[in-house]
């Protein structure tokens, strides 16, 4: 039980391997495209920095009338501030529970701290098929890797793996590589007869 | 890579939630409409072994099963150290049937009463063409009432006669629903009531507010704004002749309504207001039609009428003007040597003979002539009827928001979210494990209380070998999202952001359609439930 990096040129992403299940996580750093090796992060943990601003509400909030717009507007500021700091991604995880389904996980929270943790799950019995598509993202062309699955009454729904970072190639190839092994898996063994 | 074996099998860990506390496994986000106790057949999903719809069955009645398996094996003592307690439970329990006989009783009575008539009345047509319910939003509230009880009523009987070895899913959606609907009502009763005081005791103070707000800006304020039109508004010199033709045709018609309003109506207004203020307080004694929806229908209805003389002028208005527009249209198609195929829909050239051409040319100059006045007086009640039609919309809004908000399942996803569940997770929990096991072996778990259970759920075992921690799955359930608990407000926002959007509006005014409110039938409790049912 113990996580590896199998991928050289990128480094947030870990393996790791149990008896129950297998996680696949992506964090939210990479190393600079241009081959420096310089690590680039989106998260920031509480530096100096953020502490200014508790600095400038705790002096502005006595200096402004009680109850009149500019204290409502200095409340909303903050938390919009605590919420944008606290919901920071940290990391995201497709995990494979064999016979069961797959599981998509995204934690966020104050870096290192892990706050909210969502979840969701698919079921083998509603799970198609896990696809690498590409899609338009702003300026940018990004793969994704997506789950499909049933919908109510026949329909496909999407379940986007990794949705926040959204890792570039080399990873969704090695996470797409392990999941149509297990797909497969799966479907070998239902074929049999019971 | 892993190496399992077809044959292998491993252990999903779940909470077994006992059958009173209501709390169930979905696979899927569950249908909390209307008719959440139709049970809607979900599709065959691939013959694949794993999580399915029967698995999740099996685990719902888990607890049922555990107790039919438990209960030969209870031991005397047990019973008798709690027979004291049974019997409070007992009264209690005896207490609760007779109070919800009796309010079964008391709705299966005003059921039989008020229901017939009421949707009798609310479904006359009246000239044989329109539905009475579609002419006024109160009528249509009344049905919507009568249909909120009728399957109050539907709802209560089955629920009243719980089987023990029922569906736990079902029952919990259908508490869900009714309780909703009854928490609903009581509120607009009570909401109703308060302003239904208030309306009773300043009825005369209101009716003579309301009576000067009449007089003074749906009466007079047009009449003045008709005059400026007439009189070259704004240093414009619009047509003399049309411009004093429509601008004593509209006075005339706005002196008449006035005329009726202050000779009929206001006399009465005060006592009208003591009435509404009566309904909105005391009409849920009869049949359970009152409270602050009734008012708010009661008063849309007022609003339309007291302006049907601008709506009148607005319809006469926005013949002129579409059928100037149309001419003008058509007649420029003239000039440039196209005409319109009716059969393709779509622009042809097209050779005129030369007196064609010329009488194209005459009344294509009457009509430019005369189209800046008919527009300035088509602007004038288009921008009326549009401040009409955004009070109605916000008064239908206001409605809508009473008759079917979520509110029972949005306090109970936070105070239980697990009663409420849009699917399921695996949560990792860690346990210590023998070194040499392949699987973890613990003790009998009935986790009926809260999670907790598995954070205490470290067993010991007698280790000779250094115990070694490991993570194991143990299923959850996921509590629904709130964007699928306002499912239904969704669909209700996206039907009145179309029809009320603004470039919709806009481009109606330009065109010279006819602006409406949006169709009661669209808003209607049934059709989102409808709707829930499709999707």
């Amino acid at each position: 039980m113990q996580r590896v990096h199998p991928l050289q040129t990128n480094p947030e992403f870990s393996i790791l391997r149990t008896d129950y299940f297998h996680e696949y996580r992506v964090e939210n750093w990479h190393l600079a495209r241009d081959g420096s090796g310089s690590v680039i992060r989106h998260t920031s943990p509480w530096s100096w920095k953020h502490s200014i601003i508790p600095l400038i509400i705790s002096i502005s909030w006595p200096k402004v009338r009680a109850g009149s717009f500019a204290r409502a507007l200095i409340l909303l500021t903050t938390i919009f501030f605590v919420w944008t700091r606290c919901t920071q991604v940290i990391h995201e995880s497709v995990i494979v529970l064999p016979e069961h389904g797959i599981q998509l996980e995204t934690h966020k929270g104050l870096p290192p701290l892990t706050l909210f943790i969502t979840r969701r799950f698919v079921p083998y019995t509603i799970l198609r098929d896990v696809v690498i598509n590409e899609g338009i993202k702003r300026w940018d062309i990004r793969y994704y890797l997506v789950a499909l699955k049933e919908g109510a009454t026949g329909s496909v729904g999407l379940e986007v793996c990794f949705p926040n970072i959204l890792p570039h190639f080399p990873i969704l190839l090695q996470v797409y590589r392990d999941l149509r092994e297990f797909v497969a898996l799966q479907m070998s063994l239902s074929s049999q007869p019971p | 890579m892993m190496h399992r074996e077809a044959t292998g099998y491993n252990i999903v860990y779940y909470h077994r939630h006992p059958a009173s506390s209501l709390r169930f496994y979905s696979i899927d986000a569950p249908n909390l409409g209307v008719d959440a106790f139709n049970d809607v057949a979900t599709p065959m999903s691939r013959q694949r072994s794993g999580i399915n719809q029967d698995v999740v069955k099996q685990l719902n009645v888990a607890s049922i099963i555990n107790a039919a398996v438990l209960k030969p094996s209870s031991t005397s003592s047990v019973l008798n150290v709690t027979h004291s307690g049974s019997t409070i439970n007992h009264t209690t329990k005896t207490i609760t049937i007779q109070m919800s006989t009796l309010l079964f009783k008391a709705l299966s009575m005003s059921q039989s009463t008020f229901s017939r008539p009421a949707q009798s009345i609310c479904n006359t047509h009246v000239l044989s063409k329109f539905l009475l319910k579609d002419m006024s939003l109160s009528v249509q509230q009344m049905d919507v009432r009568v249909e909120q009880l009728a399957i109050l009523w539907r709802q209560m009987a089955a629920l009243r006669f719980r089987k023990e070895g029922g569906r736990v899913e079902i029952y919990s959606k259908e508490y869900t629903s009714f309780f909703n609907t009854v928490w609903l009502i009581l509120n607009d009763i009570t909401i109703g009531y308060a302003f239904g005081n208030f309306l009773c005791e300043n009825h005369e103070v209101l009716a003579t507010i309301l009576k000067e707000f009449v007089e003074d800006i749906l009466i007079l304020w047009p009449q003045r704004a008709l005059c400026w039109l007439d009189s070259w508004p704004a240093g414009l010199k619009l047509n003399t002749e049309l411009s004093s033709f429509y601008s004593g045709t509209f006075v005339d018609l706005v002196n008449v309504w006035g005329g009726v309003l202050r000779h009929i109506i206001f006399p009465y207004l005060s006592n009208t207001i003591y009435i509404f203020g009566l309904v909105s307080s005391f009409g849920a004694l009869i049949g359970g039609m009152g409270g602050m929806t009734m008012s708010i229908a009661l008063f849309y209805d007022m609003f339309v009428f007291f302006t049907l003389h601008i709506y009148v002028c607005y319809v006469i208005a926005v013949v002129a003007f579409e059928k100037a527009l149309w001419g003008l249209g058509s007649l420029w198609r003239l000039f440039r040597g196209k005409r319109f195929n009716v059969l393709r829909n779509r622009t042809d050239s097209w050779e005129y003979d030369t007196d064609q051409l010329l009488f194209g040319t005459i009344l294509f100059t009457l009509l430019a002539f005369l189209f800046p006045t008919v527009l300035a007086y088509y602007a004038l009640f288009a921008l009326l009827r549009l401040s009409m039609i955004l009070t109605q919309a916000s008064l239908e809004i206001q409605l809508a928001f009473m008759n079917h908000f979520p509110l029972f399942a949005l306090v109970l996803r936070l105070k239980d979210p697990w009663r409420v569940p849009g699917g399921m997770y695996f949560d990792f929990v860690e346990v210590i494990v023998h070194a040499d096991a392949n699987e973890v072996a613990s003790g009998g778990e009935d986790e009926s209380n809260s999670n907790e259970a598995s954070r205490r759920s470290r067993r010991q075992f007698e280790y000779t070998k250094d115990p070694v921690t490991t993570l194991i799955p143990v299923m959850k359930n996921q509590p629904v999202t709130f964007q699928r608990i306002f499912f239904q407000y969704t669909r209700l926002w996206s039907q009145l952001a179309s029809h009320y959007h603004p470039f919709r509006l806009l481009k109606s005014l330009l065109l010279g359609r006819l602006l409406v409110p949006i169709p009661g039938s669209e808003i209607r409790y049934d059709k989102i439930g409808n709707h829930s049912k499709e999707s």
